[in-house]
């Protein structure tokens, strides 16, 4: 139980860094053609998400869906932090209200019965 | 959080994505459409497992594998043109397509946490969308 916890606290962070990871590669002006999606970085991106799907699939054979829902929405504050450290993109009030909304949100979908 | 006009903290690698056209909003939408399709398509796959129907199954397996390929290319186009963090945050639309669906394939209730929840993350997303000053 504990271990599938961790694992589903782990992988949205890893999650949003293949993000972040996919974006470089895309905005790369080098990347022409097939080479847009066959690089380095944008393999390696693909590999983390993968890599994140195996570890929820099996943390989700203890978890809740609900609870894996809620704690798979940090990704959305994770994406947010993560594409300022490492792309420069603002992060504004409105930006930080709006997401916390989404995450309120997703929780509400899935908690209140 | 952020220092607005002085940029002074601003990282320098700066990777400029100019506001999404209506065009590429719209493109940006059709692929989360199809995201969210791709969950029916995964449903429907584990309701014939479960009736023994392994054909039909391996079908809509393979539409679901479909599906997210397609989804992946387009979401790289995507992240081409617009900020990581924009584009992210429209993902969230996918909580409303998902329960929609549900009602409509599956006949999934619609309880009221559910219609409350999906105002309010749509009510963020459009925060984030209207937010001009990026």
């Amino acid at each position: 139980m504990t271990v599938s916890v961790l694992i589903y606290l782990i992988t949205p962070l890893v999650a949003a860094l293949s993000q972040v990871i996919l974006k470089k590669a895309a905005s790369n002006p080098a990347h022409k053609g097939l080479r847009f999606y066959l690089n380095l970085p944008a393999i390696l991106a693909y590999a983390l998400f993968f890599g994140c799907m195996l570890l929820n699939i099996l943390a989700l054979g203890e978890l809740d869906l609900s609870v894996a829902g809620v704690l798979e929405a940090s990704g959305y504050l994770y994406v947010l932090f993560l594409s300022h450290l490492f792309l420069g993109e603002k992060i504004t009030r409105r930006k930080l209200i709006g997401n916390a909304l989404i995450i309120a949100g997703i929780v509400l979908t899935l908690t209140w019965k | 959080m952020t220092p607005r006009k002085s940029g002074r903290f601003q990282p320098s690698h700066r990777i400029e994505s100019p506001r999404p056209d209506i065009r590429s909003y719209l493109f940006l939408h059709l692929t989360l459409l199809l995201y969210s399709l791709a969950s029916v398509f995964a449903k429907y796959a584990g309701l014939y497992r479960l009736a023994g129907l392994w054909e039909t199954t391996l079908v809509f397996v393979g539409l679901e594998f479909l599906a997210l390929l397609v989804y992946t290319l387009l979401w790289q186009l995507i992240l081409r043109r617009v900020d990581l963090s924009f584009a992210y945050s429209n993902r969230a639309v996918c909580t409303l397509w998902t329960i929609l669906f549900g009602l409509l394939f599956f006949g999934e209730e619609i309880t009221w946490g559910k219609a409350v929840g999906i105002l309010v993350v749509l009510a963020g997303v459009v925060l984030v969308v209207t937010d001009h000053d990026r």
